[in-house]
């Protein structure tokens, strides 16, 4: 967690009308910095200010005052844009375009040489299932279809910084997991990632740190734990015991607390039974969707082995490092152990 | 009963539409009736035309205006090839504007046409001033007197009359088409062959029917000379014609006539060679009735008397000439009637030598030889030709003449300096020359036989 | 560079897929069948191939401008406002390439479009008029002016020669000087009956033996009417006892040609011709002095010319698609095609844009120019020099007529229309869209 990869110093933006009379204050005041490897998320109803910021980030709308340095430079030096890839909210691409055309194009505009714009245009297609739709338009694409062409073009050039506006609106569910868990495996690579949503859930299944603009300023900025832990307050999640057992448990907790705590049954993430049921159901059908089996993430995104091994089996429960056991245990023994 | 108003005024107004609606036919006949439109209604537009006159509305004038003002941009620069195509689409543009028609007809046929020195380039602008007129501008207004008088004109001046230095080439090719096409001055009426019928119809709009009527009432014209078109296409004007027209029209009709009276035979003989136009004497009686119609249904118009007046005095010289003595007492008489001169108060012969004296009062030795000399070869030419009238009445010119310039000068000195030789010889000498000239043996040996 | 193909490969297939290609085509294709069977040439086989040529090949370049507007105001109009451009600029793509790439797809677009149509025309051409022998028709020929009659000097040595003796007339010198060049330069341009003038010709390069050469004439006649002038044209070196002779009646107005044999031209490509004034009556015989005579000699193949032509053609759309590419680059597509059609519009009216400067009084009410007629002269004027550069020149009209169309012209229209002027709108258009945001709030 060094270098700091976007720097956002008091950044304003004042839209002005036809007469350059100004209109609305967009953005006011906004200071951030994303550092290597994070993944970053950029919250906010609509209006909120967050697009504005985006955009001021890619270089498409222009700072009234402020400042924004991305990779070390103005975001509108073309060497920057050399080290971002940006999936727009909606679907960009050209119509009268295939998918293989399309990146191919893409990979055009970053000067890859031509060896390395197949194979990373082949890898591409795979990774979003759209291998068999590669001479296709994609004019004639559904949304989630499009989608997957603009990941798979902002990914072309290997990306540093990964730029993702509502990386999972218009995907089914299985769509949503691979691209937070490719979102994951960008960020164990050490991209970084700034994505901005609606979908909370999303937000919190994948970033590290969250910023909430509300009315053009900063509302709150800190990693997710930070923000959404409530800190006066403990869940306890145990295995099933006997009525008895439990009994003894309650009956301590009630010793302890001096009133009655909440008991329920916890439940299954509903992402996480959806995709177990898709699962079971192709595993009994061949028949082809319009998005064919995805293989994880591209190789060359990959890169080494231990990734490799990560990314593997997306829809499965991401498997806990021992330094998150080891926290997840440390807290447990917390709760369980009464104090004393 | 709340809805009774509104029921009172929907049955008000179907029968307001009502009585409309039944207006409209006999507002159209009216409007027939009363000649208030300057054309029949157009039926059976070619789509072109409907197109742009609908779907172009105001905007067909404006792109009319640029193409006019790049025709005489082209114009002025000499760059006539694309002429023809702007005149036909301004036409088309506005096709109900006669003076549209009428003023690129007559710029092609009169002003593009001088330009060129050549004659067959001239006559390929008259004949595309003409079609224009003829083939395009009558077919969208049929009823347009404006266009027949135009078109009439371009025959009757532009190739009758001789004020276009090339006059004589158009006449000739006029005639030879013609008469390619008549097998003769004119077709045989009772029996047209289709594709002749069809040919007149479409490639000349002469429409046989109308062609006999128009002989009936004029004729016997020789079709293969430009004023009998000009008869006929102001003929087929007239019925349409209102104000100013009627008179230009009239004024055609007569003038035309005292055309074809006066030179409207054409004498072609392919084999020698010769192209003329003589008079028509059969006609004169007519082109006569067709001037004192015109006069007594114009009766203001001092113009057309002059015009009478003239014609009935060249009438009379052409009648003297030809050997025609009774014919051209009656028109004398009747010159002295109407036109009362000082000059006609003397018998039929002192009056044509007076006018012959009075053209030969100042003339020389020189030109008296000519003359005398060019009415004796008319003389021996037409016998060669086989026209004994004409031989007799050039003749009796060439006597008058020679006995006429003798007479002043008759003191024996002025006569030996200035006098003229015998008459007899100057006879020999034509009839050699005249000889001379001819091709046929048929035509020589009819020199021959009597001395005239 | 590659980025540059890039997006012009993306804008052609685009067109080629999108059927806009296609369409156009078919357009051109109608246009080059269906003008010809409506077409009313003057009734001679000359005619009939100027009209043809002029009005197929001007339909095509018409429909191609008009498309080359649309297109070009389109292109990154619509881009920007489907967002498309959203992915283009946050690509390590600099404005100005983008610029390019559009521009250049629409110039090969155009090119092959012109290339096809201009090929069609051709074979329709020859097809239609198989019966005819066209090669007296399609030529191309040089058009050489007179050796000016030097005017300057002469009129100093006169002005001076009459303020040597005290004759000047009063008034200021600059316009008593003008006033002699004026006389001198009718002297040297009209000639009195019974009277002859030289017109000398120095042909470029020496036509080959056998290749054709005219001389082409047109005078206006002191006389009002259009009465013929009697007049001998005598051509070939003054020396020579077999000059060529030709007398002619001619009518003023009018532009005559005369074909003169080859050997008259002098070695040195030297073309002498007198024209006499033999005209019985008196009537002075005026010519302009640039197209009064002129010599045409043939110099190329018409097929030759042709690709020039077209190549101007091309030249002039590519200022077209800069144009309209960079409005385009800076309004929505409704306002950049309304601009783009204003801005073509008042390149065209540059003739009508010169008189009215010339005008002082516009209002014409009283004999002092008011302050409105300043300012709308200020107006004019600006205008006119602003549009003057761009003003187009039709290829057409050398083509059709069968004059030759220079190297040197497709090189200046090359140099002027698409280098100069093309660049300039280039430059200002990469600036704009530079400095354009993008992805603002509708």
């Amino acid at each position: 967690m060094s270098e700091p990869i976007i720097e956002v110093v008091g950044l304003q933006k004042v839209f002005r009308d036809f007469w350059r009379r100004p209109k609305v204050k967009a953005v006011n005041d906004v200071s951030f910095t994303v550092k290597r490897g994070e993944v970053f998320g950029l919250l906010g109803p609509n209006g909120s200010g967050k697009s504005t910021t985006l955009k001021m980030i890619l270089g498409l709308l222009y700072p009234t005052s402020g400042q924004v340095r991305v990779l070390g430079r103005s975001p509108r030096d073309v060497k920057t844009k050399a080290r971002i890839g940006y999936l727009p909210e909606e679907s960009y691409s050209y119509p009268y375009l295939t998918s293989q055309e399309t990146l191919t194009f893409y990979g055009m505009l970053f000067d890859l040489p031509a060896g390395e714009r197949r194979v990373r245009t082949e890898q591409l297609l795979d990774m979003i299932g759209l291998r068999h739709a590669r001479r296709r338009q994609v004019g004639e694409f559904s949304k989630g279809m499009a989608r997957r062409i603009g990941l798979a073009q902002a990914l072309i050039n290997d990306p540093d910084l990964v730029i993702l506006d509502e990386p999972t609106s218009g995907l089914d569910p299985i769509g949503c997991r691979q691209v937070k868990d490719l979102i994951r495996a960008l960020a164990a690579r050490g991209k970084t990632v700034l994505l901005s949503s609606h979908l909370l859930s999303d937000v919190e299944d994948v970033c590290d740190r969250v910023i909430i603009l509300y009315n053009g300023k900063v509302q709150a900025l800190g990693t997710i734990n930070e923000l959404l832990e409530q800190k006066t307050q403990y869940r306890l999640t145990m295995p099933e015991v006997s009525a008895a057992g439990m009994e003894r448990i309650l009956a301590a907790v009630r010793a302890e607390l001096g009133n009655e705590p909440t008991v329920d049954h916890p439940r299954r993430d509903l992402e996480q039974f959806f995709l177990e049921v898709v699962e079971k159901a192709r595993q009994s059908t061949t028949e082809a969707s319009g998005v064919g089996p995805a293989s994880g993430v591209a190789k060359y995104l990959a890169g080494d082995e231990a990734l490799q091994h990560l990314v593997a089996q997306p829809a499965a429960p991401v498997p806990l490092t021992a330094e998150q056991k080891q926290a997840a245990d440390e807290k447990l023994r917390k709760l369980v152990e009464p104090s004393k | 009963m709340k809805h009774f108003g509104a029921i009172v005024l929907v049955l008000l107004a179907v029968t307001g539409f009502w009585v409309a609606g039944s207006m409209q036919q006999p507002l159209l006949q009216a409007r027939r009736d009363f000649h208030l439109t300057r054309g029949e209604p157009l039926e059976n537009t070619p789509p072109m035309v409907a197109f742009t006159t609908v779907a172009l509305g105001g905007f067909r004038g404006i792109i009319a205006d640029w193409l006019w003002l790049r025709s005489s941009q082209l114009q002025q620069d000499g760059k006539y090839f694309e002429l023809v195509q702007l005149a036909d689409w301004i036409t088309k543009l506005e096709p109900r504007m006669a003076q549209v028609w009428a003023f690129h007809g007559w710029n092609m046929a009169y002003n593009i046409s001088v330009l060129f020195n050549e004659p067959t380039d001239r006559w390929r602008w008259v004949r595309q001033g003409i079609g224009l007129l003829r083939d395009e501008g009558l077919k969208y207004n049929p009823g347009e007197a404006r266009l027949y008088r135009e078109l009439g004109w371009i025959y009757q001046h532009k190739m009758s009359g001789n004020s276009d230095q090339m006059n004589v080439y158009y006449k000739r090719w006029w005639a030879d088409e013609i008469g390619e096409l008549f097998d003769g001055p004119r077709p045989d009426y009772k029996n047209i062959p289709p594709d002749r019928a069809q040919r007149m119809k479409e490639l000349y709009k002469l429409d046989p029917a109308l062609m006999e009527q128009v002989e009936r009432e004029f004729g016997p014209l020789d079709w293969r000379l430009p004023q009998a078109h000009a008869i006929y296409w102001a003929w087929r004007g007239k019925r349409y014609a209102t104000g100013f027209d009627v008179i230009q029209l009239e004024r055609m009709l007569f003038q035309s006539m005292a055309d074809a009276a006066l030179q409207g035979e054409l004498f072609s003989n392919p084999v020698e060679g010769v192209f003329i136009a003589g008079p028509n004497l059969a006609l004169i009686p007519k082109a006569r009735r067709a001037y004192e119609q015109a006069i007594a249904a114009n009766p203001g118009e001092s113009g057309m008397q002059s015009g009478h007046r003239n014609f009935l005095r060249t009438a009379i010289m052409v009648l003297y000439t030809h050997h025609r003595l009774a014919e051209a007492r009656d028109i004398f008489d009747d010159l002295r009637q109407r036109y009362p001169a000082a000059e006609l108060n003397q018998s039929l012969e002192a009056y044509i030598f007076g006018r012959m004296t009075e053209f030969l009062r100042d003339v020389g030795q020189r030109e008296a030889i000519d003359m005398i000399m060019g009415a004796l070869q008319q003389s021996w030419f037409w016998l060669a030709m086989g026209d004994e009238d004409q031989a007799q009445g050039f003749q009796q010119l060439a006597r008058s003449v020679w006995r006429e310039y003798m007479q002043t000068r008759y003191e024996k000195e002025i006569a030996e300096r200035a006098g003229l030789p015998p008459l007899e010889q100057m006879s020999e000498q034509a009839r050699e020359a005249v000889k001379k000239q001819l091709q046929s043996d048929a035509a020589k040996a009819r020199l021959v036989k009597p001395a005239p | 560079m590659s980025k540059v193909l890039a997006i012009a490969g993306i804008a052609i297939r685009n067109a080629i897929r999108s059927r806009v290609v296609v369409v156009l085509l078919g357009l051109l294709l109608v246009a080059i069948i269906a003008l010809p069977l409506t077409i009313k040439g003057d009734g001679t086989v000359g005619g009939t191939v100027q009209v043809l040529l002029r009005y197929t090949l001007g339909a095509v370049t018409l429909i191609l401008s008009i498309a080359t507007l649309w297109a070009g105001c389109a292109a990154i109009s619509t881009e920007v406002q489907e967002r498309q451009v959203h992915l283009l600029v946050t690509k390590p793509v600099y404005r100005a390439q983008l610029w390019l790439g559009k521009w250049l797809g629409l110039l090969i677009l155009n090119a092959g479009l012109l290339a096809l149509a201009g090929a069609a025309t051709y074979a329709l051409l020859r097809w239609d008029l198989r019966q005819e022998n066209l090669a007296q028709f399609l030529v191309a020929q040089r058009v050489v002016k007179p050796v000016p009659v030097e005017i300057e000097e002469t009129a100093r040595k006169v002005f001076d020669e009459q303020k040597r003796r005290g004759e000047l007339p009063p008034g200021p010198p600059d316009q008593i000087l003008e006033a002699i060049r004026q006389q001198l330069r009718q002297q040297a341009y009209s000639i009195p009956a019974g009277l002859a003038r030289r017109f000398v010709f120095e042909l470029p390069n020496a036509p080959l033996p056998g290749r054709p050469l005219a001389v082409r004439y047109k005078f206006a006649s002191s006389l009002t009417g259009k009465d013929p002038v009697g007049c001998l044209l005598v051509a070939g070196a003054p020396d020579r006892p077999d000059r060529f002779q030709k007398p002619e009646l001619t009518a003023p107005a009018g532009v005559h040609l005369v074909r003169i044999p080859p050997a008259m031209l002098e070695s040195n490509g030297m073309l002498t011709v007198d024209i006499a004034n033999i005209h019985p009556v008196p009537v002075t015989m005026i010519f302009a002095p640039d197209d009064g005579v002129q010599v045409l000699v043939q110099e190329t193949s018409f097929e030759m010319n042709l690709v020039r032509c077209l190549l101007v053609a091309l030249c002039q759309l590519a200022f077209l698609g800069a144009l309209a590419v960079t409005i385009g680059s800076v309004f929505s597509l409704p306002v950049a095609a309304v601009t783009a059609a204003y801005a073509v519009m008042l390149m065209n009216i540059g003739g009508y844009l010169q008189t009215l400067t010339t005008e002082r009084n516009i209002f014409g009410s009283g004999d002092t120019p008011g302050a409105i007629d300043f300012l709308l002269h200020l107006i004019y004027v600006g205008l006119f020099w602003l549009t003057k550069p761009f003003q187009q020149a039709n290829p057409l009209e050398p083509l059709a007529g069968g004059e030759l169309i220079a190297w040197s012209w497709v090189g200046s229209i090359l140099l002027w229309q698409v280098i100069v002027a093309g660049g300039a709108v280039a430059l200002l258009g990469m600036w704009l869209f530079n400095r354009r945001e993008l992805g603002l709030p509708e």
